[in-house]
């Protein structure tokens, strides 16, 4: 157990730093532009200029390591979720279960949250929503996981012929959805900003998560599947 | 006899009963994350706008809502 959970630091580090690159590089234009834009709005409405608490550098530096302490808390509950999942999921080798688990949380943990209440850039957000958005956040990523874990636990209980199996679950994954992203309320702001700049922040903000989960699996199954030094 | 044998085969994952104690670590990795991406002052009311502005913009990349 302490062998994976150290794998799991290890890889979790250095899949935040791969999101940590991503930001700098191709999340860095989005968000100065969005922070441009929020301040002449504010300028144009109010006059006054607000004061910042920290300079756009130290955020930009703040944005690193928070996406460093992320990745490293990840990758804490990704190996424990590994040691406890992996030997019954359908793989013969560590790494191929590490990419499997990898591929279902990414889907689960990010890609279906992100379609139900995509990210938004600086600019775009209601401070007097801002509570209701995070309970709606986190009542998607909640529900993503609870109906993963639920079809997964059908797909081995259920005794099918082998075909029959995979259309049901995809059948019964695909309905779940449908329910929880109707069941779920829209994102109650609206969006002035440009589409152009929101999509570009949206893309880089995906792309950095899904290069994190992928270095997150991939580190991991990889260092796990050193031979064993007894 | 000494077998040629190939690279040892990756081992597979041992079937391991995860103990409390990583569970645990767990809980502590998902209430860390939170304060790093989402407190937006519902638990800690003013220190969390200090936190909330160093961390800004991963707040952001990671796509959790903001003000």
């Amino acid at each position: 157990m302490k062998r994976i959970l150290g794998v799991g630091c290890l890889a979790g580090l250095a899949a935040g730093a791969a999101a940590a690159l991503f930001a700098a590089t191709a999340g860095r234009g989005p968000i100065r532009d969005a922070i441009a834009l929020e301040d002449s709005i504010s300028h144009a409405t109010s006059g006054a200029h607000h004061e910042d608490l920290f300079s756009r550098g130290v955020q930009e530096i703040g944005g690193a390591v928070g996406l460093v302490v992320f990745g490293l808390a990840l990758g804490v509950i990704f190996s424990v979720v590994l040691a406890a999942v992996g030997p019954r999921l359908n793989a013969s080798t560590p790494l191929a279960a590490s990419l499997q688990l990898g591929f279902f949380g990414f889907v689960a943990v990010v890609l279906v949250p992100f379609l139900k209440y995509p990210a938004n850039p600086p600019a775009v957000g209601d401070p007097g929503t801002v509570n209701e958005r995070t309970v709606l956040y986190f009542a998607v990523l909640g529900l993503s996981i609870l109906l993963t874990w639920a079809v997964w636990r059908f797909y081995r209980g259920v005794t099918l012929a082998p075909v029959a199996k995979a259309w049901a679950t995809a059948a019964l994954y695909t309905t779940g959805l449908v329910v929880l992203f109707l069941v779920l309320p829209g994102n109650p702001d609206p969006i002035d900003a440009p589409a152009d700049l929101v999509w570009r922040f949206r893309l880089a903000s995906l792309g950095g998560l899904a290069s994190a989960w992928t270095v997150l699996a991939l580190v991991t199954g990889t260092l796990l599947s050193r031979p064993v030094r007894s | 006899m000494e077998s040629h044998a190939l690279p040892a085969a990756a081992p597979a994952l041992p079937d391991i009963d995860v103990p409390v104690w990583a569970w645990a670590l767990v809980a502590v990795a998902a209430v860390v994350s939170y304060f790093v991406m989402l407190e937006n002052g519902v638990v800690l009311s003013h220190v969390a706008e200090t936190l909330h502005e160093f961390f800004h913009d991963g707040r952001h990349f990671v796509g959790v809502p903001c003000h």
